[in-house]
């Protein structure tokens, strides 16, 4: 049986509804921190402002997670 | 579109916008008929591609800019990724089981922190004018004029929710038989401010002072059209009609006004009013 398949292997924990579309806002947030990261590190005299922006770009997205993950560990707990 | 927003070529900008204008709004309305013809993901892969590209564009076009404190392009850009966001987290955010409509919880209250943050930041600097009160309104606060006004636009935005409630469906649905589905709170909470006064609010307060600095009356008019494009791809063209009347009304409400209040009463009784007779906002 392909666990992977059904689902199943994610029983235990309440989460076999999981969708790959549900992770595309954190793929884009990580696309956006790692970006930030790279600036800070190359630096320059506007990477300040740059971080700035991404920053505002992320907050967002990072709400979102943070959403995601209270729902998830509700949905954990309840099923716990 | 890195074309310096200094005096230097001041009449290169409007047709550059135009046509930029139109190969946005051409993105956008091919990434939401591939969320509805080809599948969620897809869709929300094409928003979120769209999203990291505009907010690469902003940081370029900052850094071309010759005065970067006081240009407008890489301001413009930033406030563009707005709209793709919005539908990506419209698309991806998870409908749980323990109500209903809490999807629209989910997308709606990071976009309203964001736009609030925006708000608060230099990025809007330019158009302080432009931007809309929440109350007070342009011809003198708190008279009756002003809060005559702003009560017809709630009830015109009412209306139009009725129409396109009845264009939907051809007949009243029994109220009583939708709060047996719903907690009436629940539901009355999520409809009037999660899906009608935050999506304005981001609209209104955000998007339109910039398209309106950046275009006048037919920046209204294109903000006006890009909020009501979110609907047209599950609406149908029928029920788009009333959709676009409203949302036209409500730029042209807070542009000639300037106050918030009415609009977002006013599209959270569009909202109520639409969700109440017709079967499909609740499936």
């Amino acid at each position: 049986m392909n666990i992977l398949a059904d689902g199943s292997f994610a029983a235990p924990l309440g989460v076999r509804n999981l969708d790959q579309i549900y992770f595309l806002p954190l793929v884009v947030l990580l696309v956006l921190l790692l970006e930030r990261e790279m600036i800070r590190a190359a630096g320059g005299p506007r990477a300040r402002a740059v971080i700035r922006i991404l920053d505002m770009a992320a907050f967002p997205l990072l709400i979102a997670f943070l959403i995601m993950v209270a729902l998830r560990l509700n949905q954990v707990l309840t099923h716990s | 579109m890195f074309v310096s927003s200094t005096v230097s070529r001041p009449r290169r900008l409007p047709s550059l916008l135009v046509t930029s204008v139109i190969a946005y709004v051409a993105a956008i309305a091919t990434a939401q008929t591939v969320a509805v013809t080809v599948g969620p993901l897809q869709g929300a892969s094409c928003f979120a591609l769209m999203f990291v590209a505009l907010v690469n564009l902003t940081i370029l076009a900052y850094l071309r800019e010759a005065d970067a404190a006081a240009g407008h392009v890489w301001r413009l850009l930033a406030v563009a990724a707005i709209p793709p966001l919005e539908r990506l987290l419209m698309l991806c955010m998870p409908p749980l089981h323990w109500g209903q409509l809490e999807e629209y919880v989910f997308w709606s209250v990071p976009l309203v922190l964001g736009a609030m943050v925006l708000l608060r930041t230099p990025l809007l600097s330019q158009w302080r004018d432009l931007q809309p009160r929440l109350v007070h309104t342009r011809k003198g606060g708190y008279g009756l004029s002003g809060l005559t006004g702003q009560l017809l636009v709630a009830v015109a935005g009412g209306g139009l929710g009725l129409g396109a409630g009845l264009l939907a469906e051809g007949q009243l649905r029994p109220v009583g038989d939708l709060l047996q589905a719903s907690e009436p709170a629940w539901f009355g909470i999520i409809v009037f401010v999660f899906a009608g006064c935050s999506q304005e609010l981001v609209y209104r307060a955000v998007i339109q002072p910039a398209a309106t600095a950046a275009g006048g009356w037919a920046g209204v008019v294109a903000s006006s059209m890009l909020m009501a494009s979110a609907w047209l791809a599950w609406v149908g063209v029928v029920v788009a009609v009333p959709v676009v009347a409203a949302s036209l009304v409500f730029g042209w409400a807070v542009r000639r006004g300037n106050a918030l209040i009415g609009v977002l009463a006013g599209r959270g009784l569009f909202s109520l009013a639409l969700a109440l007779l017709w079967h499909r906002v609740l499936l």
